[in-house]
């Protein structure tokens, strides 16, 4: 390197390595949603922030980059002067690749390694089918999971306990520290269950059934609403009565639910529904 | 300069500049040129295109939502039909084709290959559209494999009827100072779109009458 | 020679094009469209289906469409070779003279270039004014200016409307225009599909407009099926806007890449080509093969809710999941046909204003290509949530997360090339710093979006909506204001007020950035996408985002008056080459002549050698200037 590239390069090398510390040590503070309601939630809030601190650099090393190149290297007023005629320098292209590569390598085994946890809502092995149990059990092992069915429709969802005789609700009643498998559908069009605060997100599919995990760790409400575009009152399809109880409070509620529904005629449990098939040509 | 230049066309229109010197980008040489890179990219996607529909076919059917992929009463249509419709597109095809390479040397034989590729087109056409008033099902009634079927021969369909549109002005330049026999090579090119929906017609025919 | 049918006048209409029963123009094709419109309906209503008003609007719509393209005169060509009249390759002269030429069919792609910017500035009006509405009605998180199903209606069509724009307003405007010179030829490869691939703008932009008469549609642009079946008739216009646009991505692609493949001037190989013209090159690649997709698509959209198909009917044997999967195959590829020639804009302009070579054109081109082809097995990160395939979301994870690779090839050219340079801060020049700066941005949220467990919270809410506009707005339109700033004196004769240009840019950047910026808060703080109310916790926010969305809508308008002032009223010619740069197309005169070059230029250096000791001409135009 010449002497004035040198110098170029070390004073932004020096800024950069200066604010980056700055910045990673600020976005190490942030306390990003979802926050620590479940497993997942705490997973993704981790994720949320490991981004942060990894885009901070990069952030800043761009931004300082052309600042300093447009405030260093300008053309004098009234000049018109052609710069070095520099084509490419193989071995920074060769680098840059390269800790790109890394950085995207990085970033996907970290991504690969929390979908393979079976904790984080990948179903590679889908055997987890609710089997419409009568004698309720809370799911404390994974073995042995609370199942949960999201019925999607315009616009509201309602929840199945099929561990419980299949009895519905229109709110998430959920025990603490508990493995809970949910399964998600619709019965008209396209629907997507976001429990906000337990990270969890799936869409609601007629004639799919679209299994995502949960591991509550956190009594507290949480807010459940629809994140697939479904028509007139979308924004109002949200439901902020959801709560993650304790086992004993759950054990009670359920309970009761079962109580008050013994009279009520529900439809036959289904792992999903289809809308009624449209008569056609009639 | 040949005899085969251009003549200045009939129709005059009012304020038209006089026309002075030749410019070499227009030479029917470059025109053969792009005609033949541009139904090469033309043809890709059309693959694409045709790609969509027999993704749908294969995905319903692996799918086979609500057992409703063929539905009770449902049968697959008649196979010597759809053999007479891809067998008429390959001649068609294949006439064109021949047609095609004799432009230059043989004017007539290749005309007469042409209005016999015309031909086989529009029975192909007619065979098709008796094939949809007699299909024994009907899309209305639900089912994934009818609406692929109506779907995917209609859209090859439509497209064949632009082939045969366009098959049509090739025999009508194929004359003394026609278009088809200033730019011979353009014309040839057309064959490769023809060869292009038979190749089609053959892989549906394959897949929606015996998959 | 025998015959003077052979001009000197660029690609023109020759005279059996121009009348055939009735003088074909853009009035004709007006009333014709208006005559094919009401045809189809009746045709569709009384084909006796269930639903036959739907197959009425669908048969509408195509029949006014191809008769419009009849009445501007689409049809004189194919119908002059079916009666046998002699076809001339070409003619010279236009028919039409001043502003009407621009208002017909010309062959010209200088005038389809001008024809192009302007639709493209006005559909974005009407893309911006539906913003403004959707911003009033976000002022407040339960007082609702329009009721829920109009605010819908509003949010679908500055959707459509904006991926309308983005998806052709560089390869349209600036890709049509200066392609031709930048690779040193006079023609197009095939100029009637380029002018095709205009004519069926106009016809898809009054379609969506028209969607409101009959109810609009409540499906946002990705159009997702079991909604898109309940939708009544508005829901048509988006199936036949699509199809019209996607045939003009794909017709547009075919000249394109023809052009660019065999109309080559002598010397301008492959790694000569203007980076610009790479960026095109890429984009057309997307359009052609990723268009056609979306009309198979929108076809069976069409198909379901005519003849009653059921390809999206999950009780009948379809799948929602199908239209997700066609959509998204099309739809990512779209993204990049959005923003590969924007990168190929940045990558042109920098050079030039930092008065230094492209710093790495190869890896700049490889980066560019890269992009193409990865764009192609990354469309189910929009799906990581739906429930197709779970088990390949670590793929679609890891290709998505390899595209930051390309990408971040075109940030180290823009730094190698701004290394020791001698920048001039002139407008174009900082509408591309903006654009570095704001595309950052929108790639690192990117970066948030494309994890699995990231995406599960990011997924649909206002962070992805964020996102995109940050990269289509922060980053194509920046580069669409830039390329109009530097290319306009070229393209128009006349120079914008750069002192306003100057005003604009900060305005603009500002504004864009304090509006959308709080909108990535809005996503993580529990904010879904497209609705019209939204938790009374966030009306703060969403005020300051409205507050300076109409701040960013106002510098757009100061932009329309500096277009609009510079171009009409006033009177001084630009410079041929106000920029002092090296591109050939500052080489000719201004305004420019009909026939592009007198003689085909040959090329003997690469368009960015700046500061070479010994500088070798970009183009050998011959010893005889060329004729003003």
């Amino acid at each position: 390197m010449t002497g004035p590239t040198r110098t170029h390069a070390l004073r932004l090398l020096i800024a950069w390595a200066v604010l980056s510390v700055v910045g990673v040590l600020l976005a190490l503070q942030l306390r990003l949603p979802p926050g620590d309601q479940s497993q997942q939630s705490i997973d993704e809030s981790g994720l949320l922030q490991l981004m942060t601190v990894i885009s901070t650099p990069v952030f800043i090393g761009v931004v300082l980059f052309v600042l300093y190149s447009v405030v260093v290297f300008r053309q004098k007023r009234g000049a018109l002067e052609d710069g070095p005629p520099s084509y490419g320098n193989f071995r920074v292209q060769v680098a840059w690749v390269a800790i790109t590569a890394v950085i995207v390598l990085i970033l996907a085994g970290i991504g690969i390694g929390e979908l393979a946890g079976r904790a984080n809502g990948t179903n590679f092995a889908s055997s987890n089918q609710p089997s419409l149990a009568t004698t309720g059990s809370v799911g404390t092992t994974e073995a042995n999971a609370l199942q949960i069915q999201v019925i999607a429709q315009q616009w509201y969802f309602t929840y199945r306990y099929p561990d419980y005789a299949g009895v519905e609700s229109l709110h998430l009643m959920l025990p603490v520290n508990a493995n809970v498998v949910i399964h998600v559908t619709s019965t008209d069009i396209l629907h997507s269950w976001w429990a906000y605060e337990l990270g969890v997100k799936a869409d609601a599919n007629p004639g799919v059934d679209n299994i995502t995990y949960l591991t509550t760790l956190r009594t507290g409400s949480f807010t459940v609403r629809c994140a697939e575009l479904c028509g007139i009152w979308h924004g109002n399809m949200v439901d902020t009565n959801g709560a993650v109880v304790s086992q004993a409070d759950f054990a009670t509620w359920v309970a009761d639910l079962q109580k008050s529904s013994a009279n009520v005629t529900l439809p036959p449990y289904s792992q999903y529904y289809f809308p009624s098939p449209r008569v056609k040509g009639t | 300069m040949s005899v085969d230049e251009p003549v200045p066309p009939p129709f005059a229109h009012r304020g038209m500049p006089t026309l002075t010197t030749r410019s070499p980008e227009w030479e029917p040489e470059v025109d053969a040129r792009l005609a033949r890179v541009g139904t090469r990219i033309w043809i890709v996607a059309d693959v694409f295109f045709f790609a969509a529909w027999f993704f749908a076919f294969f995905y319903l059917r692996a799918l086979n939502n609500n057992y409703d992929w063929l539905p009770a009463g449902t049968t697959h249509p008649t196979r010597a039909i759809g053999a007479i419709i891809v067998l008429l597109a390959i001649v068609a095809a294949g006439l064109y084709w021949a047609g095609a390479r004799a432009i230059v040397t043989q004017r007539a034989t290749a005309r007469l290959f042409f209005w016999l590729a015309l031909l086989a087109g529009v029975l192909c056409f007619v065979v098709q559209i008796y094939e949809f008033k007699n299909l024994g099902f009907d899309p209305q009634q639900g089912g994934g494999f009818p609406s692929v079927f109506i779907g995917l021969k209609g859209v090859w369909l439509f497209q064949l009827t632009g082939a045969m549109f366009w098959l049509a002005t090739q025999i009508a330049q194929a004359r003394p100072l026609g278009d088809a026999t200033i730019r011979p090579k353009s014309v040839v090119t057309f064959g490769n779109f023809m060869l292009f929906l038979a190749a089609i017609a053959l892989v549906s025919y394959v897949v929606l009458y015996f998959v | 020679m025998a015959t003077a049918t052979l001009g000197t006048g660029g690609p023109t209409l020759q005279a059996s094009e121009r009348q055939m029963v009735l003088p074909t123009n853009l009035l004709t094709g007006i009333v014709l469209a208006a005559v094919g419109y009401y045809v189809g309906v009746q045709i569709g209503n009384g084909f006796g289906f269930n639903d036959g008003l739907n197959t009425g609007v669908l048969l509408g719509y195509t029949f006014g469409s191809v008769m419009f393209l009849v009445g501007v005169g689409f049809a004189n060509y194919p119908l002059a070779r079916l009666f046998g009249w002699p076809i001339a390759p070409q003619s010279a002269g236009d028919e039409y003279r001043g502003a009407w030429r621009f208002l017909n069919l010309s062959l010209d792609h200088k005038v389809i270039g001008i024809q192009y910017l302007v639709a493209m500035l006005m559909a974005m009006f009407f893309g911006g004014i539906g913003a403004m509405l959707i911003r009033t009605n976000l002022l407040s998180p339960d007082q609702l200016v329009v009721p829920p199903d109009k605010y819908l209606v509003l949010v679908s069509m500055h959707s459509v409307m904006m991926i309308f724009v983005a998806s052709a307003a560089i390869v349209g405007p600036f890709g049509n225009f200066f392609v031709p010179y930048m690779i040193g030829t006079n023609r197009m490869a095939f100029p009637r599909l380029e002018a095709l691939s205009f004519w069926l703008v106009p016809p898809a932009i009054v379609i969506l407009l028209a969607a409101p008469l009959f109810g609009g549609f409540p499906t946002g642009w990705t159009g997702y099926a079991p909604l898109s079946e309940q939708a009544g008739q508005g829901f048509d216009s988006y199936i036949v806007g699509f199809a019209l646009i996607g045939t003009a991505l794909c017709v547009s692609g075919v000249n394109m890449l023809t052009t660019v493949i065999s109309l080559r001037a002598p010397g301008m190989t492959w790694t000569r080509l203007p980076i610009f013209v790479w960026g095109v090159f890429s984009a057309s690649i997307l359009g052609t093969f990723a268009a056609p997709i979306l009309a198979s698509a929108v076809i069976m959209q069409g198909f379901d809710r005519s003849m009653n198909t059921s390809f999206f009917i999950s009780s009948n044997g379809g799948s929602p999941y199908l239209w997700e999967n066609l959509f998204w195959f099309f739809g990512h590829p779209e993204v990049y046909i959005f923003i590969l020639p924007a990168f190929g804009i940045v990558m042109e302009l920098i050079p030039h204003f930092a008065r230094k070579p492209l710093w790495g054109y190869r890896t700049a081109v490889v980066g560019l290509l890269g992009v193409t082809l990865l764009s192609w097995f990354v469309w189910q990160h929009h799906l990581f949530v739906s429930g197709i395939a779970p088990a390949l979301r670590p793929f679609y994870m890891f290709s998505t997360e390899m595209i930051s690779i390309p990408t971040g090839i075109v940030f180290l050219v823009a730094f190698g090339t701004l290394w020791r340079a001698k920048i001039s801060m002139t407008v174009p020049m900082l509408f591309c710093l903006g654009f570095l700066f704001n595309f950052l941005i929108g790639g690192l949220s990117g970066v948030f979006l494309s994890d699995v467990p990231s995406d599960v919270t990011l997924h649909g809410s206002y962070f992805s909506m964020a996102h995109f506009h940050f990269t289509i707005v922060g980053g194509e339109i920046f580069a669409i204001v830039a390329a109009i700033y530097y290319w306009f004196p070229k393209m128009t004769g006349r120079m914008l007020n750069m002192t306003l240009g100057k005003i604009h840019f900060w305005w603009m950047m500002i504004a864009f950035n304090l509006a959308f910026m709080p909108l990535f808060a809005a996503g993580i703080l529990d904010m879904p996408r497209r609705v019209s109310t939204y938790a009374p916790s966030l009306q703060g926010l969403n005020d300051w985002v409205s507050f300076w969305a109409y701040l960013l809508f106002a510098s757009m308008l100061l932009f329309a008056v500096n277009v609009i002032w510079s171009w009409f009223f006033n009177p001084k010619v630009a410079p041929a080459d106000p920029w002092h740069v090296r591109s050939i197309e500052w080489t000719l005169p201004t305004p420019l002549p009909r026939r592009n070059f007198e003689r085909i230029p040959t090329f003997t250096s690469g368009p960015y050698d700046y500061g070479n000791p010994s500088p070798r001409p970009a183009a050998d135009l011959g010893s005889e200037p060329a004729p003003a």
